[in-house]
């Protein structure tokens, strides 16, 4: 019995380790590749590239770079909604794996009913704020 | 206090003491399971979408957290297929948008070394 339960535990541990080693390498590449400085390997936003606007995203790969050599004000000045982000998908991950473990599926906020819509209000007030050509908002331009 | 309370419509079940006409929806989820419906609510891939929106700088992201917000409507209202198939439309822009950000992000990479290689190759 044991040692079926063995491989089990493997699957059921896999998906989120997955995870967990692909954020590491991407951690890896923007501490690396130090997006701060311009014209390193790391690459411009596509949407920021092609058309010229923040989208919501802009920035988030200084704001990691910042986080990870722990400079919090810095990160939320790069992409603060971003930074509010990466604690509520490190807040899912922690659920969802916790689930995993214990194998069954632990509620986290994705699963409220408001959660999408909530987000949809934030990402797209954050998407016009961020790109409106006067006095405080201007702040807000990577 | 006599009053005799609407008899529950549906097939829901009978009221709790002390409650309204409708039980409470379970703690912290807020899906109530309609009866007869399947085993529960289509994950709405939402973390998937914001992981999108936020990394990979494309409006794909913001299409996948739209067809997310779809989901949980679609699904109080019984029309379980659709709500599915919002769960799997945002899956699949979030998807597009992540290999659109990688693809993206190799092609950058690959042009900036050449250019680099060029500059070189020119100064030296």
């Amino acid at each position: 019995m044991q040692d079926t339960r063995q491989p089990l535990v493997v699957t059921n541990i896999g998906a989120p380790l997955g995870v967990a080693v692909a954020a590491g390498l991407m951690c890896g590449a923007i501490w690396l590749g130090d997006p701060t400085t311009p014209g390193g390997p790391l690459p411009v936003c596509p949407t920021k590239a092609l058309l010229g606007i923040d989208c919501p995203g802009c920035g988030s790969l200084r704001m990691l770079y910042s986080l990870l050599h722990g400079d919090v004000f810095a990160a939320a000045r790069y992409n603060f909604i971003g930074l509010i982000s990466v604690c509520f998908l490190l807040w899912a991950f922690g659920a969802w794996t916790y689930g995993r473990l214990v194998g069954r599926r632990i509620t986290s906020w994705q699963h409220h009913r408001w959660a999408a819509a909530v987000a949809l209000v934030v990402m797209s007030v954050w998407f016009v704020i961020r790109n409106v050509p006067f006095a405080p908002f201007t702040a807000l331009r990577v | 206090m006599t009053e005799i309370p609407p008899p529950p419509p549906g097939n829901y079940p009978p009221p709790p003491p002390g409650g309204g006409g409708y039980p409470p929806p379970p703690p912290g989820g807020g899906f109530p399971p309609p009866g007869g419906a399947p085993s529960g609510p289509p994950d709405n891939n939402l973390v998937w979408a914001i992981v999108v929106t936020v990394l990979c700088c494309l409006p794909l992201g913001i299409v996948a957290i739209v067809k997310s917000t779809q989901v949980s409507g679609l699904w109080a209202q019984g029309r379980y297929a659709d709500a599915q198939k919002a769960a799997d439309d945002a899956k699949k822009f979030a998807m597009w948008g992540a290999i659109a950000g990688v693809v993206f992000g190799v092609l950058y990479l690959i042009f900036s070394l050449v250019v680099g290689a060029s500059m070189f190759s020119y100064s030296s």
